[in-house]
């Protein structure tokens, strides 16, 4: 019971310390900051920000997919010259290892994801709100070009879900090592 | 008497058509066509010695070239966790654009960034992304042109101060374990300060009518101009 009771109190110092060290991270204004930084006072709040990109990027609930993974070699797509192509992977962490992590654009779930997956998709040039569903939600917004390849990864962590755009070398490596994630979704009964 | 009667009416109504027939007709068409007359006349000649100044002495055409620079400051600090991929941010001229002897784009002109990518500070401590692309400035007659130029800003991460803390709980109180701390511990997003300023060139080659434009000398001369 008493180590119970000791964790317990471990817990409650250590997330009251977890949300000082948030407050501390408020940006800093410049001293040197011209005359016009008034609008700074209308600007979002981080708080406020995530929501509005969570309601712009994540699907609705209760969609599901059925998932299973194509372990042979797939062919990859062509660039298409008046779209971007953006490939979404998992990478082989165990961490979260039997979520399935759900992929959404522009408030659509389009795909998911198991360990070691990736699967791509095009999308018209221009702003995209992106979201990763797995152990909460990882967001990222992105202004993607005609002609251009993408790689967003998908990163379940002991913190949370992140979404990280990656550079091409390290794309190209991670579709080379994983499989192709082919998935259906599934209908309501 | 009837044909009487009829004669005195058509006299009747010819004698007062016929001033009306006058003043629709004739005399005031004569005289507006005479204030018109006079009108043009004087409007070619305020306009003749201009026409024949412009004809005497073409003016030369200014080219703004493609990569001039331009030296921009951001107006407000741009948080990659307070703004949204596509949204505008604002800067400003830092420094007179000037080609030849004309002030091209004024000190304080308003440009506009884009933001291109957006990420907010991640778990694990690690920071978030920012990139920006700059898009447009406003010339001194109101015209804008493209600018080329790009901002990428990468959040720190927050590794030493977890290290710190973790220590510092570890110290403190056995149960802290590391594993526990390590879920509470975000990396910073990336920030551009307000004030940071940045080089811009101008995206290609402009042919601007410098009659739009005041020359560099302009103002300290209008200054000292006595009243």
């Amino acid at each position: 019971m008493k180590i119970i009771r000791t964790m317990c109190l471990a817990f409650l110092i250590l997330h009251s310390a977890a949300r000082f060290t948030d407050a501390q991270e408020i940006p800093t204004k410049s001293p040197q900051a011209s005359p016009a930084s008034v609008p700074e006072e209308k600007q979002r709040s981080e708080r406020e920000t995530r929501k509005r990109l969570e309601q712009l990027a994540c699907g609705p609930e209760g969609v599901h997919f059925a998932h299973h993974t194509e372990k042979s070699s797939q062919p990859l797509p062509e660039q298409p010259p008046d779209k971007a192509l953006i490939y979404v992977i998992r990478n082989g962490s165990m961490v979260g290892a039997a979520m399935r992590a759900k992929f959404a654009m522009d408030g659509k779930w389009v795909g998911m994801n198991r360990v070691s997956n990736y699967f791509y998709f095009e999308a018209s040039p221009g702003p995209h709100y992106f979201c990763v569903d797995a152990n909460g939600h990882g967001l990222l917004s992105l202004v993607v070009e005609k002609g251009t390849t993408y790689y967003l990864q998908q990163r379940l962590t002991m913190g949370g879900t992140d979404l990280d755009l990656i550079d091409a070398e390290k794309g190209k490596e991670y579709v080379a090592k994983y499989h192709r994630s082919i998935f259906v979704e599934k209908l309501k009964n | 008497m009837f044909t009487t009667a009829i004669s005195i009416l058509l006299a009747f109504s010819l004698g007062f058509n016929v001033p009306v027939q006058l003043f629709q007709g004739s005399a005031v068409p004569q005289e507006l066509a005479a204030l018109q007359r006079e009108e043009t006349s004087d409007f070619v000649l305020q306009d003749a010695p201009r026409q024949a100044e412009i004809h005497a002495a073409p003016q030369e055409s200014v080219r703004l070239t493609d990569g001039t620079q331009v030296h921009l400051r951001f107006i407000s600090t741009v948080a990659s966790s307070q703004v949204i991929a596509g949204e505008k941010v604002a800067l400003e001229l830092v420094e007179p654009v000037v080609v030849g002897s004309l002030v091209v784009i004024s000190p304080h002109s308003p440009a506009e960034a884009t933001v291109t990518v957006a990420q907010a500070k991640r778990s694990m401590g690690r920071g978030g992304n920012l990139a920006l692309k700059v898009e447009s400035i406003r010339l001194a007659d109101g015209e804008t042109v493209t600018l080329r130029a790009s901002k990428d800003v990468k959040g720190g991460d927050n590794q030493p101060r977890l290290l710190t803390t973790l220590g510092t709980a570890g110290m403190m109180y056995w149960a802290a374990s590391p594993l526990v701390f390590l879920f509470y511990v975000k990396g910073k997003s990336a920030t551009i300060p307000a004030g940071t300023e940045i080089t811009a060139y101008i995206g290609g080659d402009f042919t601007l009518d410098p009659s739009k434009f005041h020359a560099v000398d302009a103002s300290p001369q209008e200054k000292s101009a006595p009243k």
